[in-house]
């Protein structure tokens, strides 16, 4: 599904994702919670920061063009207490991203309650047991 | 002797009777706290719902004050010494100085932080805070206003149910924007790690990692 096109867009629509995310801004401003989208992608950068970690991600547009995304995710503070370290998302990686997309229509998506973080070749999650697909703890 | 005096100043000093609950705490699962709809007035619910959250100053990088920041989504650390109380927030690297059996000022100003004094009754720490700026709050995933007439109380007690965790309780009165006070009440957990900095960005890249 993923061999030919690496940019994919799976859109769910008026589905009840949001009810206990607690990120220090409003994560219904940033981003469309009623709509997950899926892109894969390359990763080049990770940030294990406050106030949300931080992926970039080389994607390969239909056109074929590399395009630059980011993943926004909670805080360092609860990411740790999901079993994250700064080594959880190697450079180079290559992964699937189910996530909210940015309402600014820019290539940002919000992956905070929802949605998966997956190792593209075995589509297992990264991190296990952290965005496997079961809502995450807040 | 100046020498020794800062290094007096330095170290949090209790008084005996004084409930111990300095450290650093982590709200944890918040699936496990109260935090009850917002009993918003007719005139803060229809503000409220007029309010585009992608205006939130929070996604600008633009830091806010209390109530807000109470409901610390990132680690806090207490201090306590003789004269004051000192909180540390992991969000927006805030410091709280809150004088112990303090008086608020008569002529203090509107201040986003607003003007705080600590009391210890029982086995409580009790801070009240009054002049506050008007503001935003938030809940779990509403935003709300408060007024310029908003005041807060904290209390901060040891749980008592023979873990180490922290009872946490704040209320927000606002006759402007709420129709009865709003209570939360988190159990906070000792939070071991670092504090780690705080550096908001909105599109560029973090500075630190």
């Amino acid at each position: 599904m993923f061999n030919t096109v690496n940019r994919v867009f799976l859109v769910i629509a008026l589905v009840p994702l949001f009810s206990t995310v607690l990120a220090h801004h409003s994560f219904t401003g940033e981003f469309d919670v009623q709509r997950l989208e899926t892109v894969k992608g390359t990763v080049t950068e990770f940030y294990f920061v406050n106030p949300h970690i931080r992926i970039y991600l080389d994607v390969e547009n239909e056109q074929g063009e590399t395009e630059e995304w980011w993943i926004e995710m909670n805080s360092r503070s609860n990411m740790t207490r999901n079993g994250w370290t700064q080594d959880s998302v190697p450079i180079g990686q290559e992964i699937v991203v189910t996530a909210n997309p940015a309402r600014n229509g820019s290539n940002a998506m919000g992956l905070l309650g929802d949605g998966t973080l997956l190792n593209s070749d075995t589509m297992e999650p990264v991190v296990p047991g952290s965005f496997d697909g079961q809502r995450q703890q807040q | 002797m100046r020498i020794l005096l800062v290094l007096f100043l330095s170290f949090p000093v209790l008084a005996q009777d004084v409930v111990d609950i300095s450290g650093q705490w982590d709200a944890g699962e918040f699936q496990t706290h109260i935090i009850d709809d917002v009993p918003l007035s007719e005139h803060g619910l229809r503000i409220s719902e007029d309010y585009d959250h992608s205006y939130d100053p929070h996604i600008q990088c633009v830091q806010s004050g209390l109530p807000r920041l109470l409901m610390i989504p990132y680690p806090i650390r207490i201090e306590q010494f003789e004269d004051r109380v000192v909180i540390s927030y992991e969000e927006w690297d805030v410091v709280r100085t809150i004088p112990v059996n303090g008086h608020f000022p008569e002529h203090g100003g509107l201040l986003h932080l607003g003007h705080s004094v600590a009391n210890y009754v029982g086995d409580e720490l009790v801070i009240s805070t009054i002049g506050l700026q008007t503001g935003i709050a938030r809940n779990r995933h509403e935003l709300w206003f408060t007024s310029y007439e908003a005041t807060v109380e904290e209390r901060y007690a040891p749980m008592g149910d023979g873990t180490d965790r922290l009872r946490y309780r704040f209320t927000l009165t606002d006759p402007v924007m709420l129709d009865e006070p709003w209570t939360v009440e988190m159990h906070l957990e000792p939070y071991p790690a670092d504090f780690v900095r705080f550096d908001c960005t909105m599109f560029e890249r973090p500075t630190l990692n």
